[in-house]
C-alpha cells in the first residue's frame, strides 16, 4: 500500500511538474515578447530624447511666436508694410495670398546705395512674426532694388491635439 | 535481505530460525520451537519468511511427456492435464523434474510432486500477509535441498525422523527419484526403536527392489535418528550401506551438531531451488504485484526526477527572464521619465518651422557676396542680380576695372583668374571677361551656371 502510495504521489508530481514547466515556458515566450518590446521602445526613447534635445537647442529659441487667428497674422504683415514702407520705399507687388501653411505678402523695395547704414540695416532686417524671404536683390549703379515675400506662419484649423505614443514613432 | 526467518512446521510444532546471511555466511541469531497457535503472533511483525510445510495430501508421481512438446510452458501445461486427469476434483500444486534416466526415444520422463492448493493454503493460513514468503516448499523437499548442499556422491538415500515421522528420500544425480513419508504409531515406547528400523529397512529394501540398476551405498541420516546410537547399528547391520549424517553446522555458524538436526528442514528451505519451490497462485499474484508496483515505483521516481530536473531548468530560465524583464523594464522607466514624447499640434510647428527656415532661409543675398568676397575685395561690382526661383538661384555680377598700367592690368586679371578658380572649386560659377587694351579697361561678368545653361564659355577676348 506503501508502493502504491508512493506511485501515485510521484506521478501526481510528475504530472504537476510536467504542467508547472510548460508553464514557465508559456511565461517565458511572453517574457521575451515584453522585453523584445522593452528594448525596442527604449531604443524609441533614446531617440525621441536626442531629437528632443536638439528641439531644445536648436529650435525652440528660434521658433515663431504664432498670431491666434488669421486675421491677426494679415494685420502683422500690413503692420510690417506700414512701418517700413517709407524707409525701403516698399511697394505691394502681390497683397495677402496663402497656403496651407503660411500668409504672405510680396513686395518690391529700392534702397540708395550710398546710405551704407540704411543698407546695413535692410541686410539684417527681420520680420518678428515669421521670415522675409528676398525674392531678388540687384545692386546697381547707386541703387539697391528687388523683391522681397513676408512669410507669416498660419495658425493651424480644425487640428485638435493628438497625443502620440511610443507606437507611432518610426523605428 | 540480510536477516530472515526461516520456519519448518510438523506435528503442530513450528521450529523457528532467525539468520543473518553476511557475506554468504549464515548465522543464526535467534532459534525458537513454538506451538502452531503461537505461529501467527510471533510472525505478526517479521518478514522475509521461509516456510517448509509437512503436508498430508502430497504424492508423487512418473508422468511421461512426448519429446514433440519441449517448451516448459507446454510441458508444465501437460503435466497439470494429466494430474487432472485423475484428479479433478481439486486444485492442485506441484513440481516437475526431468528424471536422469530415459529408456524411452519417443517420451520424456517426469517426476511431478503434487499437492492439494486449498490444504497448502489452509496450512499457510497462519502467515498475516503473502508478501512476506519469500521460499515455501514441503518437508521432503527441505529435506533434499539440505542433503544436496551436504552429500557428493551421486546416489544416495537420505532418512529424516522425529518422534513420529519418517521421510526417506532416493536421490539420484541430486534429483529425487523416490520419496516416502511414513507416521510413526508406535504401539509402545518400547518397539518405537524396532518400529523404526523397520520401516526403513523396508523402505531401503522397496527402493533396491525399484531401482536395480542403481546401487545406493550411502545412507544419509538427520533428525533424531542421527542422535540415536541403537538404529543405525541395525539399519546398518539389515542392508549393508555406509552411514553418513547431516551435519550443516560446517557452513551455519552458531549451532552445535546435536542442535542442528533440530533445524534440518528449517536449514534446508534456505537452499531450496527455486524448482522445489510451491508457491500458491494467489502467492505469486503477489509477488508480481509486488514486482510491479516496485518497478512503477522506480519508474515513478525515475520520471520524477526528470520532471524536477526539466522544471527546475524551465524555471532558472524563466527566473533569469524575469530578472532582465525587471531590468530592462528599469532602464525603460528611466528613459522614459527623460523623454518627452511631444503632442502632434507641437510636432507639427516645429515641422514648421523647420520646413520654412529651410525654405527662406536656405539662400540669402548675403551668402553669395560673402561667398565673392575675395573678388568684391579687388574690385567693387558695377552691377549684381540675384535671383531665387523656387530654391534655385540665380545671380550675376559684373565688375569693371581701368588701369594706367598695362602690367597692372594683367596682374590684375591673373590674381582675379586665381580667387576665381578658388571660388568656382566651392560653386558652379562661369565668367566672361573682355579686356579693352586700347583704355586699359578690365570687364569681367560672373554667374551662375544653370543646368539649361547652353552657354559656351568665352575665353578673355582682345579689343
Amino acid at each position: 500500500m506503501m508502493k502504491i502510495s508512493f506511485i501515485v504521489v510521484n506521478t501526481v508530481l510528475a504530472i504537476f511538474l510536467y504542467f508547472l514547466s510548460i508553464w514557465y515556458e508559456q511565461q517565458d515566450i511572453q517574457i521575451q515578447q515584453i522585453n523584445k518590446k522593452y528594448i525596442s521602445d527604449t531604443r524609441k526613447l533614446k531617440e525621441v530624447k536626442k531629437i528632443d534635445d536638439w528641439l531644445n537647442e536648436n529650435v525652440k529659441s528660434t521658433l515663431m511666436q504664432i498670431p491666434k487667428s488669421a486675421q491677426t497674422a494679415d494685420i502683422d504683415l500690413i503692420h510690417f508694410f506700414d512701418t517700413y514702407a517709407k524707409e525701403y520705399s516698399f511697394q505691394v507687388e502681390k497683397f495677402v495670398y496663402k497656403d496651407e501653411t503660411a500668409h504672405f505678402l510680396d513686395i518690391k523695395y529700392s534702397i540708395s546705395r550710398d546710405n551704407y547704414n540704411k543698407l546695413l540695416k535692410f541686410m539684417k532686417q527681420k520680420y518678428q512674426g515669421g521670415y522675409l524671404f528676398i525674392k531678388s536683390f540687384t545692386i546697381e549703379k547707386t541703387l539697391l532694388n528687388g523683391e522681397l515675400t513676408v512669410v507669416q506662419p498660419y495658425p493651424v484649423k480644425n487640428k485638435k491635439t493628438i497625443e502620440r505614443d511610443l507606437e507611432d514613432v518610426p523605428q | 535481505m540480510s536477516k530472515f526467518y526461516s520456519i519448518s512446521v510438523m506435528n503442530g510444532y513450528a521450529f523457528i530460525l532467525y539468520l543473518e546471511n553476511k557475506n554468504k555466511n549464515l548465522t543464526i541469531l535467534d532459534d525458537e520451537e513454538i506451538e502452531l497457535s503461537e505461529l501467527p503472533s510471533f510472525i505478526k511483525n517479521k518478514k522475509n519468511l521461509y516456510i517448509n510445510l509437512q503436508q498430508k495430501f502430497e504424492f508423487s508421481e512418473n508422468i511421461q511427456v512426448p519429446v514433440a512438446i519441449a517448451t516448459s510452458r507446454n510441458v508444465k501445461n501437460y503435466l497439470l492435464y494429466k494430474i487432472k486427469e485423475s484428479n479433478s476434483e481439486i486444485d492442485v500444486l506441484f513440481n516437475f523434474h526431468k528424471l536422469p534416466k530415459q529408456n524411452d526415444e519417443e517420451y520424456i520422463s517426469y517426476n511431478v510432486d503434487v499437492l492439494d492448493e486449498k490444504a497448502y493454503l489452509d496450512a499457510l493460513d497462519f502467515v498475516d500477509d503473502f508478501s512476506k514468503i519469500k521460499s515455501s516448499t514441503t518437508s521432503k523437499f527441505a529435506l533434499l535441498s539440505l542433503a544436496n548442499q551436504c552429500i557428493t556422491q551421486n546416489f544416495y538415500i537420505c532418512v529424516y525422523t522425529t518422534a513420529k515421522i519418517i521421510i526417506i528420500l532416493a536421490v539420484e544425480n541430486k534429483e529425487l527419484i523416490f520419496s516416502r513419508t511414513i507416521i510413526v504409531e508406535p504401539s509402545s515406547a518400547e518397539t518405537m526403536q524396532m518400529d523404526i528400523t523397520e520401516q526403513i529397512t523396508q523402505t531401503i529394501s522397496y527402493i533396491n527392489n525399484q531401482f536395480r540398476d542403481i546401487q545406493f551405498k550411502t545412507l544419509v541420516l538427520s533428525g533424531s535418528i542421527a542422535l540415536d546410537d541403537v538404529i543405525p547399528q541395525h539399519i546398518m547391520m539389515f542392508n549393508n550401506v555406509e552411514i553418513s549424517v547431516l551435519y550443516p553446522n560446517t557452513f551455519v555458524q552458531n549451532i552445535d551438531a546435536e542442535e542442528s538436526q533440530t533445524y534440518i528442514l528449517p536449514l534446508g528451505t534456505l537452499f531450496l531451488p527455486k524448482s522445489n519451490q510451491f508457491l500458491p497462485k494467489v502467492v505469486l499474484g503477489i509477488r508480481q504485484f509486488n514486482i510491479t508496483a516496485l518497478l512503477s515505483l522506480i519508474a515513478s521516481s525515475i520520471l520524477l526526477c526528470f520532471m524536477f530536473y526539466f522544471t527546475f531548468n524551465a524555471y532558472e530560465k524563466y527566473s533569469e527572464l524575469s530578472d532582465k524583464n525587471q531590468l530592462l523594464s528599469a532602464k525603460y522607466a528611466q528613459v522614459r521619465a527623460q523623454a518627452k514624447i511631444l503632442p502632434q499640434k507641437e510636432l507639427s510647428r516645429y515641422a514648421n518651422h523647420i520646413y520654412m527656415v529651410n525654405k527662406y532661409f536656405k539662400n540669402t543675398p548675403a551668402d553669395e557676396l560673402k561667398l565673392l568676397e575675395p573678388l568684391v575685395n579687388m574690385s567693387k561690382p558695377i552691377k549684381f542680380e540675384y535671383k531665387d526661383k523656387d530654391g534655385q538661384i540665380d545671380f550675376k555680377v559684373d565688375f569693371e576695372k581701368k588701369f594706367t598700367k598695362l602690367i597692372n592690368l594683367y596682374k590684375f586679371g591673373e590674381e582675379f583668374n586665381n580667387r576665381f578658380n578658388d571660388i568656382n572649386s566651392s560653386i558652379k560659377i562661369d565668367k566672361s571677361v573682355v579686356i579693352d587694351y586700347k583704355t586699359l579697361t578690365y570687364k569681367v561678368q560672373i554667374h551662375t551656371v544653370n543646368k539649361n545653361d547652353n552657354r559656351t564659355r568665352v575665353k578673355a577676348r582682345r579689343l
